[in-house]
């Protein structure tokens, strides 16, 4: 596998500042720099919570230094440091590195950060020859496609599934109305209010359509216009969010790490989860944890939103960074490091389809495959407006579990216009 | 410990990047340039052209860094580097101009204490927060302690967090001893030693806050602290001691900042009371002596500032037999009335003590503000006295002796008569 190295961008230079830059770059060894102590190799990683990188990591930090351990080995002399960046803060965090040349070579992060680091011009394309192109799974590669090039590269797969105790349920929902009839039972249930982790509530409505086309956007000062069956979709999805609200068993967290607190701690049975955080839960509550796929519709699989990880390149990285970048990254994706990372961090899924899950052999793989295969993912042109409208939604979602928006009204602002 | 050396020395890696080296480079030739050339020649100069110097080479760094921006290449580095030295020189220039405001050693101390250990330490905080993650650094567990792994952060708390107790505390606590001063009308050494009080428990406080935080097991502290009682018990019992008697001394309030005591036979003031010892200024030769705070507390110690600050000094002084010892105690008493720095009330009071053999003694005792001042009270008092008697014709006599030789010749030869003596 190999990877097309893009050439640094150089705006126009004249006169005697080119001369005298090169001249110094060239006493000082040329375009390698000065070479000190071993090859350093800089990776920046997006955590998905604020919390700093242990109550997330926990013990895959071990596994992460495997991973280099490993890498290292093929490549001695090579030194790998990880940067972990809180969401919400890796692009700034990014930006006011690069202005110093002091960016990542390699980032690790959501779509939706690659695509807001490759819009603001902070990360830069790289090209995939054949070979590589076949380590990846199809339906992954389009989204990061930018002419012969791409932005980013998929890393690893994290779909979203049902966590739930054990102890207290012991054959998790199929249906959203059968969660709700439990919770209703006394089965206590936890919701993100996020819409990418909500969306699967979607599905038994038929509103997924409708909720993606208002996360897709309009042009600015127009309405939505949604055709009359989605229109009816979204009014069933917005009624049931907020008959959940008034259950007394279900709760909203706009926090999904308080989430998986609250079912560590016996305080929920249910939650909605990423599968990132699955081998910390089974870490603390053992062979209690049960892991299911999401609640659909009566007849209809839930579809949710994966979260995908995906590597992009750094700005700044000398040739020979840059160089051990890629090998890092095809390193990453090869069918042995996919496999030890799947097995080795319950919860994340290749993205390299020569990897066989163990879907016979393990439940757990099982649901994380078959929430994968049904699951979506947005393509956003625009992230950051499309990360507006996305907090606008929560925030009328919110309103609605809080009982503050009833149904009709909150639908009236979805569609209204844009500012 | 590894991991922290690992990410120390990858940030040397950086500079394997062309566009990195390129404003380090820079950046570390015009501050050579300035180190090497410019300031020595300035050094000769007034302060005020070194200072313009200074300025100069920020305006050099800054102009660096737009010039790398404007070649295409990153140069918010030069920009950090030329921010760093621009933040140095607007210290010096506060510095000088509160100079002509404060006294300088306030401000020394000030800055030597606080100003540019916090400057170091922001510098070197943003630095690693460009460098790398600055929560991952802080979260690198460095090695074990009482069980627990001990992180850079904690390390960091536990070395800077007390100096900085110790350091900060004592400003903002000596201007809430002078505010209570004026509320409650306090004496001085009062102030001194409830601000001293304050500032022992301010920082015992935030060592108890500082243990919590770095999350040290309480068991394993309190084990230790068993273990290490019986090393005080033999080890350092006198550091101990002489600490125990300080704090008690300045809850009795018997020996203060400020209080005047009387150390082998000198008045001598104590100007400060620590943990181990007190220092005391003694008047009569400027010296600074620094006495055990044990020795007060065991020794019988006599103050001149316990419940008030007055002196009652005294001159012994002896007239001729032939004036009227009510004329003359009249005399002397007037005579301390109009001496400067002898108290109107209590009055000073003369009496005749004794019958000498050449001369009347009188005593005349005063009352002084200043213990310290007695000396010189005494000599301005005893120098007006000589001029009062002078003036009124009262002589102060000085011992004679008549030695008559004996009448018999059979006796031994009278020897040469020996010099008169008192």
């Amino acid at each position: 596998m190999g990877f097309g190295l893009a050439p640094l961008p150089l705006a126009p230079v004249k006169g005697l500042g080119l001369l005298a830059a090169l001249a110094l770059l060239l006493a000082c060894g040329g375009c390698g720099g000065i070479a000190v102590g071993p090859d350093n190799l800089y990776i920046s990683v997006e955590t998905s919570t604020n919390y700093g990188s242990t109550s997330e990591l926990g013990d895959n930090r071990n596994i992460s230094r495997s991973l280099i351990e490993k890498f290292r080995s093929l490549n001695p002399g090579v030194a790998v440091h990880i940067r972990h960046f809180p969401a919400g803060e890796l692009v700034a965090a990014t930006r006011f590195r690069d202005g110093r040349g002091l960016g990542p070579d390699l980032i690790v992060s959501r779509v939706v950060t690659a695509l807001q680091l490759h819009q603001q011009g902070l990360s830069s394309d790289v090209s995939l020859d054949p070979d590589a192109r076949n380590r990846l799974e199809p339906r992954f590669q389009n989204s990061f496609r930018n002419g012969s090039k791409a932005f980013a590269v998929p890393f690893l797969a994290q779909p979203q599934v049902a966590c739930f105790d054990r102890r207290r349920l012991r054959e998790p929902p199929r249906s959203v109305d059968a969660l709700l009839a439990l919770s209703a039972k006394g089965l206590r249930v936890g919701l993100p209010i996020s819409v990418g982790e909500l969306f699967w509530t979607t599905t038994a409505q038929g509103a997924g359509p409708a909720v993606a086309q208002l996360l897709n956007g309009r042009p600015a000062g127009e309405a939505a216009t949604l055709s009359a069956a989605d229109h009816r979709a979204l009014e069933r999805w917005i009624a049931w969010i907020y008959d959940s609200g008034l259950q007394q068993n279900v709760s909203f967290s706009d926090d999904p790490f308080e989430l998986v607190q609250q079912l560590e701690r016996g305080e929920r049975d249910w939650i909605s989860c990423s599968s990132l955080w699955i081998d910390g839960l089974r870490q603390r509550m053992g062979s209690h944890l049960g892991v299911s796929v999401l609640p659909g519709g009566a007849d209809t699989p839930a579809t949710p939103v994966t979260r995908l990880l995906v590597w992009s390149f750094g700005r700044h990285s000398s040739a020979r960074q840059r160089l051990l970048a890629e090998r890092f990254v095809a390193f990453s994706l090869n069918e042995v490091t996919q496999k030890q990372l799947m097995v080795a961090v319950p919860g994340n899924l290749p993205v390299n389809p020569n990897v066989l899950i163990p879907t016979r052999s393990s439940a757990l793989m099982a649901a994380l495959a078959f929430s994968l295969d049904h699951s979506r993912m947005f393509e956003f042109r625009d992230p950051d407006a499309a990360i507006v409208r996305g907090g606008r939604l929560e925030s009328v979602l919110k309103k609605v579990v809080q009982g503050e928006l009833p149904p009709e009204p909150a639908i009236a602002q979805l569609l209204a216009p844009t500012p | 410990m590894n991991q922290l050396l690992y990410e120390i020395v990858g940030w040397l890696g950086f500079l394997s990047r062309p566009v990195v080296l390129l404003q380090c480079l820079t950046t570390a030739g015009f501050a050579l340039g300035y180190a090497l050339w410019l300031r020595p020649r300035l050094k000769a100069r007034r302060y005020r052209v070194s200072v313009l110097g200074a300025v100069g080479l920020w305006g050099v760094l800054r102009l660096n860094g737009l010039v790398i921006e404007q070649l295409g290449y990153p140069g918010d580095l030069a920009t950090y580097f030329a921010q760093v030295w621009g933040a140095w020189v607007l210290l010096a220039v506060i510095r000088l101009l509160l100079l002509t405001r404060c006294p300088a050693k306030q401000i020394q101390l000030l800055y030597s204490r606080i100003v540019q250990p916090l400057f170091v330490l922001f510098v070197a905080g943003s630095l690693v927060n460009q460098l790398a993650s600055l929560r991952d650094v802080a979260e690198i567990p460095l090695f074990p302690l009482f069980g627990s792994p001990l992180t850079t952060s904690n390390l960091f708390l536990l070395l800077t967090i007390p100096y900085f107790l110790v350091a900060f505390s004592a400003i903002p606590l000596v201007w809430l001893g002078h505010l209570l001063q004026r509320l409650f009308h306090f004496s001085h050494g009062t102030r001194a030693a409830g601000t001293l009080v304050l500032r022992y428990l301010l920082v015992a406080a935030g060592v108890l806050w500082l243990m919590h935080r770095v999350g040290l097991n309480t068991s394993a502290i309190a084990a230790i602290a068993g273990g290490l009682s019986v090393g005080i018990g033999f080890g350092i019992k006198e550091v101990f001691s002489n600490f125990i008697s300080g704090l008690w001394l300045l809850f009795e309030g018997s020996v203060r900042p400020g209080s005047v005591l009387f150390i082998d036979g000198d008045p001598c003031e104590v100007r400060s009371l620590g943990l181990r010892a007190a220092v005391l200024w003694r008047n009569r030769d400027n010296a600074e002596l620094v006495i055990p705070n044990q020795t007060f507390f065991t020794a019988t110690t006599t103050t001149y500032t316990g419940s008030d600050s007055l002196r009652r000094s005294a001159v012994e002084i002896g007239a001729a037999y032939r004036h009227d010892p009510v004329v003359v105690i009249a005399l002397l008493e007037e005579v301390a009335r109009a001496t400067v720095g002898v108290r109107v009330e209590p009055a000073p009071r003369a009496f005749l003590v004794r019958y000498s053999e050449s001369s009347i003694d009188y005593s005349l005792r005063f009352w002084i503000d200043d213990p310290l001042g007695n000396l010189s009270i005494q000599s301005a008092v005893s120098q007006a006295i000589w001029h009062a008697f002078t003036a009124n014709g009262i002589e102060i006599p000085f011992p004679q002796r008549v030695i008559h030789p004996p009448t018999d010749s059979t006796g031994p030869t009278p020897a040469a008569p020996a010099p008169q003596q008192d």
